[in-house]
């Protein structure tokens, strides 16, 4: 059976899309660009939303994109001691910082999944269940396999996550990745994504659940769609980092800071500062 | 004050194309103590009053943070409002003021039996907090935490009982993650919680869905929420367990429910986005769409059993009438569609099935009598200039 497709909803109507292909090639998507609205812009960072419409047309989703250039801004990998639980907005006290964004899975405990390289320091042992890893190296992320991740030179950052959704230019879920992940559970979902373009974009879809709103629960996309939807912006490389409660997303913007929080504080964060 | 007086949206419409609204405040929460006493609260600087006559504007004229999520009311002099940052606001019949309360957290839901007796909701601010069940009991509030924690969305009160809804997450492999719906339950002696007992599920009832939402007429109450593939849930209760209400199935194609609650008849209403809204009876659901309503408007309805000859004449005349109508007036048919427009429906009140109000995230207030909904406010003709182009203000009388 053919997953159903998604909508786009463009100038206020929704338009019938595209549907999940398994290995098909991601190239930027000329419907998916007009279906953006960027909001906060200012040189190497901007940020916007689009709607989806998924499960037959029946399931509406806002999906925020958060586009940074990494030539102007740099990465990095950040705990507090211990591991101690916090929340993305708790890291933007630092004025310095223009965004923060959570990382991989962590266990019950708070600590996190996997390998983790703090500035080259070890923190935590390669998980062969992880297939993907965000290094970071000079400032600039790049999605690799842990193996590689686990022998990145002195002062590199890294942590593990799953599953590949673009690899090399083509959907990776479903074909080499994920292979035994659900693809009918929605739920938020946070992707990390590096442009063909070289750009980096963070996608986080149902972002507003655990803003202002009261009584709602966070449904949102299933994995391969989120892998349809990383293709369409052109992601040469992609990757689902921790979604659901964890994922969290904070921008700053000289006129306001975009806070789209999750419910669950976590272990591990990725700053983004001006270079 | 304005005020604001509802008219059968067909009255004396122009003809022309019909603007798009504006956006406007969010219309979070609805409750009425009687038919002649209903309160609307939100994001907008006053509360709004249904005294059996029209909608009063009741500025709040205090510090209100962020959003109002509940609202409850014994009588006119007695009106409690709650929301973003522990905000609790009572109305004595005169003046808003803050009350104090032990909780600085976002109150998602307030309920009551009588002045000295009223219950807040107060949502934790992460998944490792329970959260806390606030009580007033005329003189103040103290604060008691849940048994565990959990995303606690709705609160409804059914006799002696204090019955609040959510959902939790837990990972039962490192890669997988499940969510799972939690009803705890305070009857007096203490909590009990079904669907998540902190470790597993304990009920493939109310564990099947996240629940966003709990209504109550007597000692039935439902459930409403949604399960892990998007699809909606019902469930109700009348004593301890939990049964699966059948999908509130869609006459419509490409749209999907709402919203579910308990009518105060204790019948079961769904609210469709696509618009129309369906009641639960005998087993079934009962569609009324929109474009039936139209169907019936423009074809007339079945003639009753046992209608006199005199009374069919009259339905027929009546047909002929908003035929006429229609003829003259072809704007009338899509702002009908308007009226029944649930997509952003936030709250609903009513005394029964065939009498409520829904309110919405556009400021609207949505009024169902039978089978026909009437815009009995909208927050968009608030303001006179804006008033003057949108064809619904001029279904309003708008009083300043």
């Amino acid at each position: 059976m053919h997953p159903p497709a998604l909508d786009l909803k463009i100038g206020g109507t929704w338009v019938p899309w595209r549907a999940f292909a398994p290995g098909a090639p991601a190239a930027p998507d000329p419907l998916l660009a007009r279906a953006i609205h960027w909001d906060d812009e200012q040189p190497g960072l901007r940020a916007g939303s689009f709607e989806v419409r998924a499960s037959g047309g029946l399931l509406v989703n806002s999906v925020a994109i958060v586009e940074i250039d990494p030539a102007r801004y740099r990465f990095s990998l950040t705990a507090a001691p211990g591991f101690a639980p916090r929340a993305a907005d708790a890291w933007m006290a630092d004025t310095a910082v223009s965004a923060a964004v959570n990382t991989g899975l962590f266990r019950k405990d708070g600590t996190p999944q996997g390998l983790v390289l703090l500035d080259g320091v070890r923190l935590g042992q390669r998980a062969d269940w992880l297939d993907a890893a965000v290094a970071v190296e000079d400032g600039r992320p790049r999605l690799v396999f842990p193996r590689t991740a686990d022998s990145l030179g002195a002062g590199a950052s890294a942590f593990q996550v799953l599953p590949w959704l673009v690899r090399a230019g083509r959907v990776a879920f479903g074909v080499t990745s994920g292979l035994r992940l659900s693809r009918t559970h929605r739920d938020r979902r946070l992707t990390f994504c590096i442009g063909s373009d070289g750009l980096v974009r963070l996608l986080l879809s149902n972002f507003e659940v655990f803003g202002q709103s009261a009584g709602t629960i966070p449904v949102g996309l299933t994995i391969p769609e989120q892998a349809t939807i990383a293709a369409a912006v052109g992601c040469a490389d992609a990757v689902a980092l921790d979604g659901g409660i964890s994922a969290q997303l904070v921008v700053r913007f000289p006129r306001r800071v975009r806070r789209m929080p999750g419910w669950r504080e976590v272990p591990l964060m990725m700053l983004i500062r001006p270079r | 004050m304005r005020t604001y007086r509802a008219l059968w949206l067909a009255a004396g419409l122009c003809a022309g194309a019909v603007p798009a609204l504006p956006a406007q405040v969010e219309l979070r929460a609805i409750w009425g103590s009687s038919p002649t006493d209903i309160w609307v609260v939100g994001e907008a600087p006053a509360a709004l009053h249904w005294d059996g006559q029209a909608w009063n504007e009741m500025p709040f004229g205090v510090s209100r943070p962020g959003m109002l999520h509940g609202v409850w009311a014994s009588g006119p002099q007695d009106v409690f409002a709650v929301g973003d940052g522990g905000a609790v606001l009572h109305f004595d019949g005169g003046s808003w003021s803050r009350m104090t309360v032990p909780t600085d957290r976002q109150l998602v839901a307030v309920a009551g039996r009588s002045a000295n007796d009223v219950y807040a909701l107060a949502q934790s601010s992460n998944d490792r907090e329970a959260p806390q069940l606030l009580h007033y009991d005329g003189r103040a509030w103290t604060a008691a935490a849940l048994p565990l924690p959990f995303r606690a969305n709705a609160l409804a009160l059914a006799g002696r009982d204090v019955v609040v809804a959510g959902f939790v997450y837990y990972d039962p492999q490192p890669s997988e993650r499940r969510q799972v719906g939690v009803v705890a339950r305070w009857s007096g002696g203490g909590w009990t919680t079904s669907g998540w007992d902190g470790q597993k599920v304990s009920d493939p009832v109310v564990g099947a869905a996240g629940w966003t939402g709990i209504s109550s007429a007597g000692a039935t109450l439902l459930l409403f929420g949604a399960r892990e593939d998007g699809t909606k849930a019902i469930a109700t209760s009348s004593g301890s367990a939990w049964t699966l209400v059948p999908p509130a199935a869609s006459a419509m194609s490409r749209t999907q429910v709402r919203w579910v609650t308990l009518a105060g008849d204790a019948t079961p209403v769904a609210l469709y986005e696509g618009g129309g809204f369906a009641r639960y009876a005998g087993g079934r659901w009962a569609v009324v769409s929109a474009q039936a309503d139209m169907m019936r408007m423009m074809y007339g309805q079945q003639a009753q059993p046992g209608a006199t000859a005199e009374q069919q004449q009259q339905q027929a005349a009546q047909q002929q009438q908003l035929m006429a109508q229609l003829q003259a007036n072809p704007m009338l048919m899509a702002v009908r569609m308007q009226a029944f427009d649930m997509s952003r429906a936030l709250a609903v009140w009513g005394t029964g099935a065939g009498d409520f109000y829904v309110t919405t995230g556009e400021g609207r207030i949505i009024h169902v009598v039978g089978d026909q909904a009437t815009i009995a406010y909208d927050a968009a003709c608030a303001d006179p200039a804006s008033a003057g182009m949108n064809p619904i203000c001029q279904a309003l009388q708008v009083k300043q």
